[in-house]
């Protein structure tokens, strides 16, 4: 936004919100890489860590919001003012589930028996790194209020859903050929599963993103793929 | 297990506006069409205080019993065009007008057109609460006698459906015969709303209406607005954009004379298309 507030104490009200919602992306995306790394390394004491961190993210999220109802009551916002410290509010809802899910993932690496095998685990990296970049490339949409670099990652999604589809497959029938990984398997399916839908929130922020920019919601359906009944 | 209802849970407070009926009402009349014809309207209209113009090529059509704001800077000249619609600037030297302001498709500014018959379809009211130094009953009364009505169940019966109108009657009910100048600001501008539908004009023009009131006496006459406009085209000025963003169905924003945008309420303060507009809402002016 180029042009400045005449009063000064609004444009940095913004400011701090904008810079809020950076950070809660930042706990984000770095829980979520250190869940996987504790998911991909079997590492478990850096697991312990990342569960014990997500309050982190509860509690940014909870300034958000407590920063938004203070600049809304005493700004009185207006137009794309008031929609950017809506979308805040709601950007910020998004990153804390992501967070939930990098929670829940090193959850759930705890509770594996074994390392998980190469093939999966450069499934999981592929979709891991994929939904990084994703986040990465909407919050600069949101800082730089570019509402193309938001459509762009609204639509990148489908790549994330193929190698959740083909993950889904793949660990199916490995359940079915070793019925003694059916613990372990189930455990990493709900594990991708969390990470397609990261990949989903990411979608929702740049539908977020578009509307705070715009004033119009995106339109149109995204592109998905079936990840039920796979390829 | 259910719960059961907690008796002794304090009743919910009721907002000075009554939100939720307000908006039942906006949606009754967004399905209402017939009601949004035209009322007043501005076609190319210039006016000059001397060598100084104030209104530039002024084109406005202002919706038939609906409320319509108009906000801007001062020195936009959104009193000035509110004082065109019943030729208030008539007593100011030096002003000239160019083209048309029509009421009802007839323009006021014709010759045939008698004014004092004009500001009774067109009343108005000001800023500060001017209440006559006489007495509420006479003070509502006053329009009425002024036109020789002075039957007096005539005169009860109007005063008493003004003051009922404006939201007033409970608050005066027994003591009709106190002077006007005794009531609080709020009530004397509700008093000075009920003299002017009293004559049942077809437009009410507010200018700035609430400036001088506190915040409870500014609801209830924000509420009143909603009441009247069933009954009456309402046009207000005002400096407060959250006031316009609440009472008025229709917000227009004006700049330097211009008339730079207008639009429904909504989507005014939500999506301007003019980037001035834009600007001036979201307090990124001068």
């Amino acid at each position: 936004m180029s042009k400045k507030h005449t009063l000064e104490i609004f444009d940095k009200d913004l400011s701090l919100l904008r810079e809020e919602v950076q950070r809660l992306a930042d706990q984000a995306k770095d829980e979520l890489e250190r869940a996987m790394n504790a998911l991909l390394n079997d590492d478990r004491e850096l697991a312990r860590e990342v569960v014990a961190s997500d309050i982190t993210a509860d509690l940014l999220q909870q300034k958000i919001n407590q920063h938004m109802n203070i600049v809304l009551t005493r700004q009185h916002a207006m137009a794309e003012d008031l929609r950017e410290i809506l979308a805040a509010g709601r950007i910020a809802a998004h990153l804390e589930r992501m967070a939930d899910y990098a929670k829940n993932t090193a959850k759930r690496t705890q509770a594996l028996d074994r390392k998980v095998d190469k093939e999966v685990a450069d499934q999981f990296s592929w979709m891991s790194e994929r939904v990084t970049a994703m986040l990465l490339q909407v919050m600069r949409a949101y800082h730089e209020r570019d509402h193309s670099e938001a459509n762009v990652a609204w639509s990148s999604d489908i790549e994330l859903d193929r190698i959740y589809g083909k993950l889904f497959a793949h660990l199916l029938l490995q359940m079915q050929q070793e019925p003694d990984s059916i613990k372990d398997a189930i455990q990493l399916l709900f594990i991708a599963k969390g990470l397609e839908r990261a990949g989903d929130h990411v979608t929702d922020i740049a539908e977020e993103v578009y509307l705070m920019v715009t004033g119009t919601p995106l339109q149109g359906s995204r592109p998905k793929v079936d990840n039920i009944a796979p390829e | 297990m259910m719960s059961t209802p907690n008796m002794n849970a304090p009743s919910p407070k009721t907002h000075a506006i009554d939100v939720s009926a307000a908006l039942e009402r906006k949606a009754g009349q967004e399905s209402d069409q017939s009601a949004s014809s035209t009322c007043l309207a501005t076609k190319n209209l210039n006016l000059y205080y001397g060598a100084t113009q104030a209104l530039m090529n002024v084109s406005v059509q202002i919706p038939r019993q609906r409320v319509t704001a108009f906000i801007g800077p001062s020195g936009c000249g959104k009193s000035t065009l509110l004082r065109c619609f019943n030729r208030m600037n008539d007593l100011v030297d030096n002003c000239r007008i160019e083209g048309k302001v029509l009421l009802d498709n007839d323009d006021i500014y014709d010759r045939s057109v008698k004014v004092a018959l004009l500001r009774r379809r067109v009343g108005m009211v000001f800023q500060k609460p001017n209440p006559f130094p006489k007495s509420i009953y006479d003070n509502v009364a006053y329009g009425l006698r002024i036109m020789n009505v002075n039957d007096k169940r005539t005169l009860d019966d109007t005063v008493e459906r003004a003051l009922r109108g404006a939201a007033l009657w409970d608050e005066v009910k027994d003591r009709l015969n106190a002077n006007g100048l005794s009531l609080s600001g709020g009530q004397q501008q509700r008093l000075v709303i009920a003299r002017a539908i009293a004559l049942e004009p077809e437009v009410l023009l507010l200018d700035e209406p609430c400036s001088a009131l506190d915040p409870i006496a500014t609801a209830k006459v924000e509420e009143l607005l909603y009441e009247l406009k069933d009954r009456f085209t309402i046009v207000i000025v005002t400096h407060n954009m959250q006031q316009a963003a609440r009472v008025s169905d229709y917000t227009a924003f004006m700049h330097m004379g211009e008339m730079i945008e207008f639009a429904d309420t909504n989507t005014f303060f939500t999506q301007p298309k003019n980037e001035r507009t834009s600007d001036y809402i979201t307090g990124r002016f001068g």
